[in-house]
């Protein structure tokens, strides 16, 4: 019982074991040892009283505070007497500069925080010689909130000049960070998962201290949150730690390797089993906004996103394959990567599942693999539509197979060049280059087939020209064609060019003049 | 720094960053045209025999059709493996679109992946709130500018840096196309915004 001199009562202490100067609960002065009330004094006298009191006090709870660094680094497991010395040191010091500001008007931290104070020259010294300790470790043996603990740090190292100090500039301490990164994530502070997640990157830090604080954050955050029951997705977790894909992923699987990995599982298998004492788990337990992950989606989630019958299935074959964990979100997620893998080779198991996500690679974890399964129909539907195709399709099909059947022979199809045909300027040949005529019957034929001149020419008068040109070649009659100037090219060769048009007779008409005169 | 008003057209619920858009509309996305190649040899009419969303006419075209409802959009899928995704908003959800695609693919029995994605083509608009005289504008900016009322009633402007095309119309709306990023398309717009303001049709006697 002590004495509160502002409240004038007696109090209780409010922290009896850490605390080295205990606060009033009400008023936060300083409580006295002796629970009498002290008599007034006089203004003079009290003045000079207060001085040499603050004094014995700053001295008395120098060393106080000395012996309590002392004790918290005995807790802590903190066996350099080095780093504990250096701790008191900057106690002194911070405690002479918090003086000298207090004394020039600016408000430093009150004689309220020597506890805090002293923890963090202690956290100060340990990170100058390199120990690895967690804040955290800190704030759980105080009682005091880890971000008032970093305020305090954060202050101190000012006061203390570390600003430009290495360790100071690269702040690398995950249990700044986790509770923020949690309440991000969750939308809601969760002590529960902070906690779970402070103490996957305590079991770890001798391995990955100093090395990516991001990597290992989020990592943390992530596992924490699936075994309490949050299902978030890596992409989340990367957005909200601002690490990518690729070092998250590296670091759960640094996790799973070292040996704390086998041990955190435990832990979350102890704490679990803890939780799942506690109700607040049950309820989340009952599905609530997860969707039913097997196909029988009439029937209420039992577990993991299942139904009943589809639970005990996969929870034999858990058995089966030898992996167990018993958190929900952990088993959500085991049972989605299983059903991959069953689906992936092909597994009998997979029917039931078939319309459970199935996704192939971590990059797609996104997309909502259940909406993508509804774009895809059965092998009814596949059938049914196969016959309906390939009745509107007939003559695609019939295409298709006169090509195939084509190629096959080693011919080539011309495909109808229609439109290229309308193509100004531009004529396309599709024959291939003949081989040079070797009688004129055959250069003719030749030229009309290039000039596509076979609509214009009279092919039985031609023969019939060319058969008598076995005789003598002196007949060489004159076009009387209609035609385009081509037709003049043709002379030539003494060839025979009529149009269309004329009938038998007038073609006999003009051969008899043709034959008359003498043109060429 | 709050970014992004709701829209030239419609009323804006947040803030608009004078800084990035000094005349303080921002235009709104309307369509993103992008390409993927999913590096393997597809049968189409597989696909569109497995998936409800697709259709497949060979005769009218060679590719493969298919939707999706969320993000809204539409994908030519080729034979060759190579896709066109079009008619999402923005550029994530072109993205996702594609990669929604790419998954419906795969689950049809085909190793896509999902190489070389890249935007081709983004399409804003928005609403500079007065009447321009266009016949005025096309005579100032002639080397830029082509109008042609009869055939067509807006002004397409050709901005050559960035290269962007705009259609202006006399209602004062405008439509902006050709970029490939989005910052071409506010950049482009607050190119002309002034030129805008400059051929404003002022209240009519």
């Amino acid at each position: 019982m002590l004495r509160c001199e502002q409240c004038r009562v007696n109090r209780k202490q409010a922290r009896p074991s850490t605390s080295i100067n205990p606060r009033c609960t009400v008023c936060s002065s300083k409580l006295s040892p002796n629970p009498n009330p002290k008599p007034s004094p006089s203004k003079s006298h009290s003045q000079q009283h207060s001085i040499l009191i603050k004094k014995d006090f700053y001295i008395r709870s120098n060393q106080a505070s000395f012996k309590f660094i002392n004790n918290f680094a005995l807790k802590l497991s903190i066996f350099d007497a080095f780093a504990v010395q250096q701790a008191c040191k900057f106690y002194q010091t911070a405690g002479e500069r918090d003086r000298e500001s207090a004394c020039n008007g600016i408000s430093g931290s009150d004689a309220n925080n020597s506890d805090k104070i002293a923890a963090c020259c202690l956290y100060i010294a340990c990170l100058l010689n390199k120990i690895p300790v967690l804040l955290f470790r800190f704030s759980v043996e105080l009682g005091i909130n880890v971000y008032e603990l970093g305020v305090e740090y954060l202050r101190l190292c000012k006061v203390l000049g570390f600003k430009l100090s290495s360790f100071v500039q690269n702040v690398v301490d995950p249990s700044l960070f986790i509770h923020r990164y949690v309440s991000v994530l969750l939308k809601e502070r969760n002590l529960r998962v902070c906690m779970v997640a402070l103490q996957i990157v305590e079991f770890v830090k001798g391995d990955l201290m100093q090395r990516n604080v991001g990597g290992v954050c989020g990592a943390a955050v992530y596992i924490a949150a699936l075994a309490n029951g949050f299902t978030c997705q890596k992409s989340d977790v990367d957005r909200v730690v601002r690490v990518c894909d690729g070092v998250l992923r590296g670091k759960l699987i640094e996790f799973g390797k070292t040996g704390s990995g086998g041990l955190t599982v435990d832990e979350f298998r102890r704490i679990a089993k803890e939780f799942e004492m506690d109700k607040e788990l049950d309820l989340r337990d009952s599905g609530g906004d997860l969707g039913i992950l097997c196909r029988h989606k009439d029937e209420k989630v039992y577990r993991y996103g299942l139904c009943n019958a589809c639970c005990n299935e996969f929870v034999e074959l858990c058995k089966g394959l030898g992996c167990g964990s018993n958190t929900q979100s952990f088993d959500r997620a085991k049972a989605e990567t299983l059903i991959r893998e069953c689906s992936n080779s092909k597994f009998e198991f997979s029917k039931k599942f078939s319309s459970v996500s199935s996704s192939g690679s971590d990059d797609s974890e996104d997309l909502s693999a259940v909406e993508v399964d509804e774009y895809l129909g059965d092998d009814e539907e596949a059938e049914g539509k196969k016959v309906l195709w390939e009745a509107m399709n007939k003559e695609y099909i019939r295409e298709q197979d006169l090509k195939r059947s084509a190629a096959a022979a080693g011919e080539t199809i011309k495909k109808p060049r229609k439109k290229q045909m309308q193509k100004r300027g531009t004529k396309v040949d599709n024959a291939p280059a003949p081989a040079p005529a070797s009688t004129s019957a055959e250069a003719t034929q030749q030229t009309s087939n290039k000039k596509r001149l076979n609509s214009l020419i009279n092919f039985d008068a031609l023969n019939e020209l060319f058969e008598d040109d076995a005789a003598p070649n002196a007949k060489k009659n004159c076009t009387e064609s209609n035609n385009d100037t081509n037709a003049w090219d043709q002379e030539a060769d003494g060839e025979e060019i009529f149009g269309d048009d004329l009938d038998n007779k007038d073609y006999e008409q003009a051969e008899d003049y043709n034959s008359d005169c003498d043109f060429f | 720094m709050a970014e992004q008003g709701g829209g030239g057209g419609g009323s804006q619920c947040q803030a608009v960053d004078l800084s990035k858009h000094p005349s303080g509309i921002v235009p709104t996305l309307q369509n993103i045209v992008s390409t993927v190649n999913l590096d393997c040899k597809l049968d189409l009419k597989a696909i569109a025999l497995q998936a409800r969303n697709a259709e497949y006419n060979p005769k009218r075209f060679a590719a493969l059709i298919m939707r999706i409802r969320d993000p809204k959009s539409k994908a030519l899928i080729f034979a060759s493996g190579k896709m066109v995704c079009t008619g999402a908003k923005s550029v994530q959800q072109s993205k996702l679109a594609a990669r929604k695609y790419a998954r419906i693919v795969q689950k049809v029995g085909f190793s896509a992946k999902f190489k070389d994605f890249k935007i081709q083509n983004i399409v804003g608009s928005c609403d500079v709130k007065f009447p321009i005289r266009l016949e005025a504008l096309a005579y100032s900016h002639g080397a830029f500018s082509s109008y042609e009322p009869e055939l067509f009633p807006g002004l397409i402007y050709r901005m050559r840096q960035p290269k962007i095309v705009l259609l202006i119309f006399v209602s004062g709306k405008i439509v902006i196309t050709g970029a490939k990023v989005r910052e071409e398309i506010y950049t482009a717009f607050e190119n002309i915004y002034p030129v805008l303001t400059e051929f404003r049709r002022n209240s009519q006697q």
